[in-house]
Formats: C-alpha cells, structure tokens, sequence
C-alpha cells in the first residue's frame, strides 16, 4: 500500500492510518474516508477532507495509507 | 445568577462560536478564566421573553476525549453540569466532521440543540441540508439554522434555547461495537468503581465507548478495580482480534460511518474550491509574500499611527499646562511630571498598539494568519518550536501575555513549553513605548533604523534562545504538523474590531492602574525624603555596579527595577528621573544599551504569571525563564556598551 505523501493530486480513499497521531481522527482521516491530494510539491502538502482544507507534513502523510 | 439556566455553547474550531455568542449575549460578556488554568473563558448573560440565562462559551474543540487541554475543560464542564443546556454550534458546509462531536455528546447522556451555522455560506454554494429529517434522525433533537455573521437564525436560536427540555436520544453503531459495549456495561454493572468523583453519574455507555477509545482518565479510573480492568481489557481485546486492528480507530470510523447514514440523502456536500494556498503556503513565495504583507502592516500602523500620536502629544501638553496652572504648589509635581508625565508618555503610542491589532486581527479574520503557521512549520522546527508557535509569537508583538496564552493551540506540550520559554524575546507594544520613545529622542533622523536594530537583536536572540532550549533544555521529537485552513472570507468589521479592542483594551487598562500607580510611587521615591537624597537614588544605587558596568547610572538603574513592574515605567520613571532633560544625561550610545537591555531583561510581573500559571504552575521553568533574560540582558549589555566604545562611540 502507498502511503498519502507519495501521491500526485487526485481523490483516494484512505485504507489504515499508522502510528499513534490520533488528531487525525478528529479531522476525519480514517480508513473508508475520501481524501484530495490539492497540492504535492514543495513545503507541505495541502489536501481536502470533505470541505475542510489541510496543510499536512510529509513525514505525517507517510502514516497514511490510501489506494485509489 | 444561582437560579438561572446555564446555555453552554460547543463546537469545533472556526465554527462560528464565538460569533454566536456575541448575537446571544451583546453586550453583557464577561472574560475570565477557568479555574486553575488561563484558558479563557467567556461568560454572558441572555434574556429572552423575560427569562435570563447564563452563556458560556466553552473552548473549540474537535472531540469530547481528554487528550488537550482545551477539550479536558470543555468536557468537564459538560460533565459537572448535568443540566445546562447545550448548544452545538456546527459549521454547515463540514457537517460531516462536525457531528462527530454531536455523536459523543449524546453518548454522554446529552440531547444538544444543534445550530447549524454558516447557512449563508452552505446556501450560496448550493450546500442544502434538510434540518427537519435531520432532527427527526437524531432522534428530535431540536436543529436550527443560524448565520452568526448575517444574523440569521438568532432569535429561532433564542426560541430554542427558551423551549428547550431534555430529551432521551440514543444513536446505536454496529452490531459488532454495541455487542462489546454491552458487555463492558455488565462488568461495570458487576464490579464496582469508586463512587465519587466527576464521573459518578455518567452514562456506562459513555464508559465502556471511552474505554475502547483510550480514553486516559476513563482508563485510569477503570484501573482502580484491579479485577474490571483484567475483564474488560479482555474484551478490548477480543475485539481488535476480530475486527484486526485497534479498538481506537474503530470506534472513530464507526461514527462517522454513522454519521453518514444520518446525512444520507439529506445532507448535499460541495466542495468549495480555492487554489492560491499552493502559493501562499510555498516556502519561497510564501515567506516573499509574508514579508510583503507584514511590510504593508508594519507601513500602515508606524503612518496612520503617527498622525494620530502627534494630536495625543500635544493634548498632553496643553494638560500639563493647563494642570499646572491650577493645581496648589505640593500636588503640582506628582500631576504634572508623575501622572501626566508617566501615563501621558505611554498613552501616546495607544495608536500604534490599536493599529497593530487591528492589523492582526484583520489577518486572522480573512483566514491568512491559519496559513502562516503552516507556512513556518518547517522553519519553526529547525529552531526547537513549531508551525503553532508562529501565531503565539505574533500575537507577543502586541503583548506577551495573550501571546503565551495562545500557545495552548500547540499541541505537542514540550513545543509549547518551549514556545512559552522564548515568548518574552519577543519585544511586545509596551517595550515599543521605551524603543520609540528613545528612537525619538536620541535617533530621531534615523528613528526606524534604531528600532529595526534593537528588534532584530532580540529576534536573533530568540532564534539562539529558542535552538538551545529545543537542542538541550525541551528536548523531544519534533511534532507532526496538521494544520486546518479554513476557508479565505470577506473581513468581518465588527468581528475585528472587537477582537482588537479585547487586546487593546489591556493597553489602557494597564495605563490607568499600573502604570498610574507605578508613576506615583516612582515620582515619590525620586523625590522623598529629598530630592537630592532621594529613597529612589538608594534603590538605584543598589544596582548601580551592575549597570554601571553598561553605562547605566543609578537613575537609568532604578527605571529597570521599576520596568519589572511594566516596561513602560522605564519610560516614565526616567522622565521623572533626569527631569525631563534625558537628552543632556545620556549618550548615544548608553541610550542604545540601555534600550537594549530594558527590551531583553526580565519580563515584566504580568508576563511573569502568565508564564508560571502556563507551564503547569512550575517554579523551575519560571525562574529559568526569568533569569535566562536577565542574564542574557547583562550579557548583551556589556558587551555592547564596550564594543561601542572600542569603536570610539561615547
Ligand atoms: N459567512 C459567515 N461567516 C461567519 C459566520 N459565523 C462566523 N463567521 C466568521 O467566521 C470566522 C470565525 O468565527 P468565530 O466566531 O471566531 O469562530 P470560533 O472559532 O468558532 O469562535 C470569523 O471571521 C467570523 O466572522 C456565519 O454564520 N457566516
């Protein structure tokens, strides 16, 4: 499985979240949930979760697991 | 206020909360604090059709678990106060996440009334939700449909509010989690816990649910029977072998799951789409536009500011005249030179203190300060702090003490420790006072240069400060930033102002108490018993081989122990101090050290409580705090005053 911060922008669905960062829960990142890669490049990622906008590091978005 | 209804608001962050309860309470608020933390906490009172009820306005926070401080206040409010009425403010357009929170309040034995807020904003971008089903769906809770900012919705919020009665809801999950929640609930029923304590009358349910999720105090009260904890830790277990990961997660994906069955075909999301955060957020465009934007900021407060400041002085003269004329010979001095010379000094530079609030707030208001902290993130935690810690600091230009407040943001407690630790190196609007009233009186053709040098000095200084805390003092590993950028919005006027005027406000407050106090006592000091012997001149002379070592004689001395008190006594008390005449009594240079050094050395006693009630009431960080600045002044100040005279300054 390919983890968030690999992946160009697009829409996937997150398959595990790792790790022990349970604010990720409280924004809605968990297994079965839509996310949107808006921004990959330099500094971090910006990615959407339903209508809320999220600036991410890339060294948290390696816990996150999605598939298409 | 025993006998009225208490009406406490919840929500998530960014919601609209504090909106509301301005539409609900006008003008009768009142800021406090929770009981033994700074967390503000706000309070007012409504009428409605002759009924009073008290408002609370509880912390934004994302879940009811007891993982931050913020969500640990608000859930024990909820908990304590069994019958007040809960208002679950939601932004409309994140209605998905928001009842999340709505789901563990009513696990919690609650039936919140839920204000759907922002349907200005939901309407427009075609984002329609049918509240009645909703309601009907969540078991009649009653919803309504509010615009805090457009005024919407307010007095159906009202009518709400006034017809309110509990009801009893209860929303099931999956067969899976209800079967293991049951069977948590029996062993609750069979062993027993200690009776007292907060979580005495809460529903098992909510025990069993908070258990699964780890939550730790419900961990540490299952903990004291030695026996429970043996049986449901099996359960626990069981569980997570069969659905093959942690309970945790699993109870936050069932509610959502939940939460989606709710919303189903009554709930149309769009997503709003922006694109200019790829720039703003840029490490290179975005920090370029940074400086443009604080540049613009930093323009508009010292120009508009200066028109404003010029009418202020010369009313403080006419005063003084006018004063002076008037009041019988032994009053004339404490007046004049004492009342009207100190506080009148700092009341001048009111302007740019309002300004620079003003500014920020606007900032925050359209949503732009929400992307500096993720702009910073990287640098901040190439110096020991975090993307979190840039708003803080921001906020500490204006003054330290909402600046360390607002810290409690960070997450991650040593960062925040850390930030806390350096947030005095910020040079804040009273340390401004003593910088502009200097820069104005010895530098006055270079006047933005000198202040310019003295706050970049004690900006590199927090730079050093901050990297050796995080290397050597805070270690730990560095936090994972997530950081939630709401939507870019059209200023809100009557929002920033009165946000501003929140900050501002202490400015004046602090004129006419301590500053007012602290001009008297220092006039006398300086004058009594006599003026050439003076108690002032004994004080001063105490210091005197210290600061003498930096040029500072006893009078420069004594205005540094009263700048202990507020850096703008500095001010005030050297007014009174050389009479008047500071420009014959210094050089150049020893105003340069001594500006310095008042800027660096310690944090005056508000910023002094602030940071002992903030770093959990601990002496150690509060002491090191202290005389970390106090040293670094001593240092600084030596240095500089011999390097400038190596280099053939006087
Ligand atoms: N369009 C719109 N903006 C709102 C509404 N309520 C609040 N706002 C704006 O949203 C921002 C955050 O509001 P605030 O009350 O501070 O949210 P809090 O963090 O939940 O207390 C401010 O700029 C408000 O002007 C609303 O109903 N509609």
């Amino acid at each position: 499985m390919e983890s968030l911060a690999d992946k160009k922008p697009g829409t996937y669905v997150v398959k595990e979240v790792c790790g022990e960062y349970k604010k990720l829960y409280d924004l809605r990142i968990v297994p079965g949930t839509r996310i949107t890669v808006v921004y990959n490049e330099r500094g971090p990622m910006i990615v959407r979760v339903g209508n809320s906008k999220l600036a991410i590091g890339r060294d948290l978005a390696r816990l996150i697991k999605v598939v298409k | 206020m025993e006998d009225k209804k208490i009406v406490a608001l919840v929500g998530q962050p960014n919601v609209g909360k504090t909106t509301i309860f301005n539409e609900l309470t006008g003008m009768t608020q009142r800021v406090g604090n929770w009981p033994g933390v700074t967390v503000e906490k706000k309070e007012g009172t409504m009428a409605y059709k002759g009924v009073k009820f008290h408002v609370i306005d509880l912390p934004g926070i994302y879940s009811l678990k007891a993982d931050s401080l913020d969500q640990k206040i608000a859930r024990d409010f909820i908990i304590e106060n069994k019958d007040a009425i809960i208002v679950d403010v939601i932004d409309t357009n994140n209605l998905n996440r928001n009842l999340y929170l709505t789901l563990q309040l009513i696990e919690l034995g609650r039936s919140p009334i839920l204000c759907l807020n922002f349907i200005d904003e939901a309407e427009k971008y075609g984002i329609s939700v049918d509240s009645k089903k909703l309601s009907e769906r969540l078991g009649g809770l009653p919803v309504v449909k509010t615009s805090g900012r457009y005024k919407i919705g307010i007095e159906d919020l009202k009518e709400a509010i006034f017809n309110y009665k509990p009801i009893h809801c209860e929303i099931r999950y999956s067969e899976l989690l209800e079967d293991t929640v049951r069977e948590i609930v029996e062993k609750l029923e069979k062993y027993t816990l200690p009776t007292e304590g907060k979580f005495k009358d809460v529903p098992k349910r909510w025990l069993a649910i908070s258990f699964l999720e780890g939550d730790p105090e419900v961990v540490e009260l299952f903990k004291k029977n030695e026996d429970l904890f043996k049986e449901v830790k099996k359960i626990k277990e069981e569980l997570e072998r069969k659905i093959r990961h942690d309970a945790e997660s699993y109870v936050a994906e069932e509610r959502y799951k939940k939460v989606d069955e709710i919303l189903k075909g009554i709930w149309k999301e769009k997503i709003i789409f922006d694109d200019i955060d790829r720039i703003l957020l840029h490490p290179v465009y975005g920090i370029a536009i940074f400086a443009i934007v604080m540049y613009i900021v930093y323009t508009v407060v010292i120009g508009l500011g200066d028109v404003f400041i010029e009418y202020i002085e010369m009313f403080f003269e006419y005063l003084g005249g006018y004063l002076g004329g008037i009041i019988p010979e032994p009053y004339r001095g404490v007046v004049v030179e004492g009342i009207i010379g100190g506080v009148g000094t700092v009341l001048t530079f009111f302007p740019y203190v309002a300004f620079m609030m003003l500014s920020l707030s606007l900032l925050e208001s359209v949503g732009y300060l929400a992307r500096v902290s993720a702009l910073f993130h990287n640098i901040m935690a190439k110096i020991g702090l975090s993307g979190g810690s840039t708003i803080p600091l921001l906020i500490s230009f204006g003054c330290n003490v909402p600046g360390i407040l607002a810290t409690r943001t960070i997450p991650d407690p040593l960062r925040r420790l850390a930030t806390i630790l350096v947030t005095p190196l910020v040079p804040c609007s009273a340390r401004f006072v003593v910088i502009g009233f200097m820069a104005s009186a010895f530098f006055a053709s270079h006047a933005s240069l000198f202040a310019m040098g003295i706050i970049a000095i004690s900006l590199l200084l927090l730079v050093l400060v901050s990297y050796v805390v995080g290397k050597y003092i805070v270690k730990g590993k560095p936090e994972e930033p997530i950081f939630e950028l709401p939507p870019f919005r059209l200023p809100d006027w009557n929002y920033i102002l009165k946000r501003a005027w929140a900050y501002t406000k202490h400015f004046l407050i602090r004129a006419g108490t301590i500053i007012l106090a602290g001009s008297i006592l220092f006039y006398y000091l300086l004058h009594y018993p006599s003026e050439e012997n003076c108690y002032g001149m004994l004080l001063g002379k105490m210091v005197e081989p210290i600061t003498e070592l930096m040029g500072i004689d006893w009078r420069g001395a004594l205005a540094l122990l009263a700048g202990i008190i507020a850096k703008e006594l500095v001010v005030s008390t050297m007014e009174i101090a050389y009479n008047g005449k500071i420009v014959e009594a210094l050089t150049p240079l020893q105003a340069f050290v001594l500006t310095l050094v008042t800027v660096l050395y310690i944090p005056c006693l508000a910023t002094i409580a602030s940071l002992f009630f903030e770093t959990g009431k601990s002496i150690k960080w509060t002491l090191f705090a202290v005389s970390y600045n106090l040293i670094l002044a001593t240092l600084v100040g030596i240095v500089v005053y011999n390097i400038g005279r190596l280099l053939g300054f006087v």
